[in-house]
């Protein structure tokens, strides 16, 4: 039983990093009814960003790291906004997809040759400190992570439902005709969400190298995939869902590594995601009154 | 012809090959209630669209106040004082009533907080709903939403595009009502109706539109109503 709850804590803990990476794929999808699959490799290279920052002033705190990961992971946003976006047809569907697919594999080639595809060690805080109530502990570098992802969910949702940035990005995604005839700059609002969201993709980017210890081009492909598990279990649209969802996929595979090892583990993650398809496509919360 | 708000020239709008608007003329005076009336199909909505800049123009001019404005995007025709309710109102479902508002002075840098308390006094039933969300709404509150929502704009001339449409008669009565009101107050209206009744009763000037063409243009009286409503409804048999 102990083993379980710690089990389910730490994920639970880590899981706040998924609920990132699900916001930034369920933002954009709701501003844009896009699929932006750069983002997790995005997120990753906002991390090794990062890290440019140690090369530069050799000892630079862990804070200064993960401030310069998310300020090249925003950058970055904005790069794949201009790249996949901006100057491709809207209207075909496949046509962004295909784009973003292609920078997701430029992103992680970069990643591999300019590293030698070499896993690099990360920064952490707050690595030495333990919580413990009897038995059960509480790792303080999962802890930072946690505090980080959800100041950077409060953050967000303050932009969303407090200024007018937010009020543009909420009136986009769900009438885009209507927010055009607002006097609304839709092609503004879909860069800044880029921005935005690839501003928490750094951040979420640097919290999984922090807890996991080292960064690896190898991160790219499954935290691409359990973005999009999250994005579709939270309901596609969905900020609160995809926070929800992504705690929630955090401590289920945590659990299931615990029992099944880590090896099986992503095959019970696609399984909770093919339980959600069958019996509630829309996610825990289907985006309500969108433009579908 | 200093008093014309809105003019339109040979304005032809398509979707790929299929030309929705063959050539429209019209011209709005300041000061009027300008009706268009015509079966589905006409190109009301397709026109309407094109004057807000959501559509463009393939050929022809839409000028505002002498200012030629075929080229402007949305939100600078917007900035020039030209506002559209909607076919299909579209308030912004999962918003709050209030953030619709909000919403509908988005270019406004002064303070609009009197604004809403105007509108308020106008549509009592959105004060009583402001917190509520706009989805939830009933279609009436939605359609007076969606005038508000636009005269958070100040617009010097509102585009209603069938508010009438898919409400009850003791509402769209309410609809003509508030119409008749902002008239009085000095807003220029241009009304795309399917309630031909209705909207002759209100304008001063209306046209008839039939499959992409002006076909008839007149003073309300001019022309018989029946004849008026069977051409709106169905066509001129030709």
């Amino acid at each position: 039983m102990l083993d379980f709850l710690q089990a389910l804590s730490d994920g639970v803990l880590f899981g706040a990093t998924y609920a990132l990476i699900g916001i930034g794929f369920t933002l954009v999808f709701g501003v844009m009814h896009k699929i932006n699959m750069a983002y997790g490799a995005a997120s990753v290279g906002g991390a090794y960003c990062g890290l440019l920052v140690l090369q530069v002033m050799a000892g630079a705190p862990p804070l200064v790291v993960f401030f310069c990961a998310f300020l090249a992971g925003g950058l970055l946003g904005w790069l794949v906004y201009l790249t996949c976006f901006h100057f491709i047809p809207i209207t075909n569907p496949l046509a962004t997809l295909m784009a973003t697919v292609g920078m997701l594999l430029l992103i992680d080639e970069i990643i591999v040759h300019t590293t030698a595809g070499m896993p690099m060690a990360y920064p952490a805080m707050f690595d030495d400190v333990m919580l413990r109530v009897g038995e059960f502990t509480l790792r303080g570098d999962l802890m930072m992570v946690f505090a980080v992802s959800v100041l950077c969910m409060a953050g967000l949702l303050a932009l969303l439902y407090r200024t007018r940035l937010g009020l543009a990005t909420r009136a986009v995604s769900q009438q885009t005709v209507a927010a055009l005839l607002c006097g609304i700059r839709v092609g503004q609002v879909n860069a800044t969400t880029f921005v935005v969201t690839g501003l928490l993709g750094g951040i979420a980017g640097a919290m999984i190298g922090a807890s996991v210890g080292t960064l690896s081009p190898l991160l790219t492909t499954p935290l691409t995939v359990k973005g999009l598990i999250v994005t579709v279990i939270g309901g596609l649209g969905s900020v609160p869902g995809a926070i929800i969802a992504g705690l929630m996929v955090g401590g289920f595979e945590s659990v299931l590594q615990l029992y099944r090892g880590v090896t099986e583990r992503d095959l019970y993650v696609m399984l909770l995601l093919f339980v959600f398809l069958v019996f509630r496509p829309g996610g825990l919360f289907a985006a309500k009154g969108g433009r579908d | 012809m200093s008093d014309t708000l809105l003019e339109v020239r040979d304005l032809v709008t398509a979707y790929g090959k299929i030309e929705a608007l063959k050539g429209v003329s019209l011209q709005v005076k300041q000061g009027s209630i300008t009706c268009l009336l015509g079966p589905n199909g006409a190109g009301k909505t397709t026109l309407m669209m094109t004057i807000a800049g959501i559509l463009r123009a393939r050929s022809g001019t839409v000028a505002f106040a002498g200012r030629e404005m075929t080229s402007l995007r949305p939100h600078a025709i917007v900035a020039s004082g030209v506002a559209l309710v909607p076919e299909n109102r579209l308030v912004f479902p999962a918003m709050t009533v209030l953030d619709n508002l909000r919403a509908g002075a988005y270019q406004r840098r002064d303070d609009f907080a009197p604004d809403i308390e105007k509108l308020f006094q106008r549509f009592p039933r959105l004060k009583e709903r402001s917190a509520q969300l706009a989805g939830t709404l009933s279609g009436g509150e939605q359609q007076m939403l969606a005038v508000a929502r636009a005269l958070m704009s100040r617009p010097k001339l509102l585009l209603m595009d069938e508010p009438s449409l898919g409400l009850a008669p003791l509402v769209v009565e309410e609809i003509f009502r508030i119409i008749t009101e902002l008239h009085r107050d000095g807003t220029t209206i241009f009304l795309v109706e399917q309630n031909a009744h209705m909207a002759l009763k209100v304008a001063q000037h209306f046209y008839l539109m039939e499959q992409g063409k002006v076909t008839f243009s007149g003073d309300p009286g001019s022309l018989a109503e029946d004849e008026v409503i069977k051409r709106a409804y169905l066509g001129s048999a030709k």
